[in-house]
């Protein structure tokens, strides 16, 4: 009862931010629109904790699985990635650490 | 019998090779051997020696891929939960997320055309930062290729989940916010899932870096891109 109210208030909001960016005609999936309306209603209190703690927890702790899959599509552009090899492994390298660093120093920076 | 045609038999091999790769990864904490990885080289060394055909893998696990959308809504959770020390930080995050995220994307598309990638290659860096959901309807947006955009956003979140901590580690960045913003910027939703065995401060503040860079990436795109 507990499992089937959380997943059933969970596709609420996917349901909800789907709903949106179709009507709105946005580029955003609506899972994210989701994920920050679920957000705001437990901040405001209009829903419990309790209400979606076990089911959230249920799929968070299988959120590594699901990018299992989708991640073997890259094996369909082997053959084209490996033509560049060198230069893309290491732009992808350089340009994500440039990246993460500037988040990380930019915040450093920002609580001096 | 095409085995990779059997939806039971390729969600089992994928939930069986990830619980491996979780196990080895408890038991040897090493970095390299994160779940999501030790998976994918497992599975398709079975493809490999099975003679399998990757889209019959992929069409049998569509739905843990369906899966994905519901679990982003879940992060709401994570957020609640390090709500109070996430508000104190609000502008600063939004800031510093907003900086990474453009860095990443004026880095990628000058520097590897001065490399000289084809445009198709150019347009799967400016997205390859941001969660894959959204990667895909930038691309549909920007007129680039579905399959390509994914294996370029995989790449990016399997770097950083792989080597992002020790990465930041070695040069002195520590703080489990901070961390956790720049796995979130750059490895969106598999540094996320990497950075829950870690702390949830660190988690929380990935799953916001995720949802912000995402979001804003969405926003900008599509007009930045043209001006590139």
């Amino acid at each position: 009862m507990e499992v089937l109210r959380g997943v059933f208030l969970i596709f609420m909001f996917w349901a909800l931010g789907e709903t949106l960016t179709q009507l709105a005609r946005l580029p955003i999936p609506g899972a994210v629109f989701g994920m920050l309306g679920l957000w705001v209603a437990l901040q405001f209190k209009w829903l419990s904790y309790a209400s979606v703690q076990v089911s959230a927890k249920g799929f968070l702790g299988m959120m590594g699985v699901f990018f299992v899959p989708p991640s073997l599509g890259i094996l369909l552009h082997i053959d084209r990635m490996l033509q560049y090899g060198w230069k893309l492994a290491l732009l992808v390298v350089f340009t994500s650490m440039l990246s993460g660093l500037t988040t990380a120093l930019v915040f450093k920076l920002l609580n001096r | 019998m095409n085995p990779f045609q059997v939806p039971a038999l390729m969600i089992g091999l994928t939930l069986g090779a990830y619980l491996l790769g979780q196990h080895l990864f408890l038991t040897y904490r090493k970095s390299w051997l994160n779940p999501v990885l030790v998976a994918i080289v497992l599975i398709a060394v079975v493809i490999r020696l099975g003679s399998g055909v990757v889209e019959d893998y992929l069409k049998s696990t569509q739905m843990l891929v369906f899966m994905l959308s519901p679990t982003v809504v879940c992060l709401a959770l994570i957020l609640y939960e390090q709500a109070a020390a996430l508000r104190r930080r609000a502008l600063a995050i939004v800031v510093a997320v907003c900086c990474g995220g453009l860095t990443n994307v004026l880095a990628g598309v000058y520097l590897s055309r001065w490399l000289g990638l084809p445009e198709p290659f150019v347009q799967a860096m400016t997205t390859k930062a941001v969660t894959t959901p959204i990667a895909l309807e930038l691309s549909k947006s920007l007129g680039g290729e579905a399959s390509l955009t994914v294996a370029f956003v995989l790449m990016s979140g399997i770097m950083g989940a792989v080597w992002g901590l020790p990465l930041l580690r070695a040069v002195g960045i520590k703080d489990p916010m901070e961390t956790g913003l720049a796995i979130g910027t750059v490895s969106h939703g598999i540094g996320t899932a990497r950075v829950q065995q870690e702390n949830d401060l660190m988690a929380a503040a990935a799953a916001l870096a995720m949802a912000l860079n995402g979001l804003f990436t969405a926003f900008y795109l599509p007009y930045l891109y043209f001006w590139l």
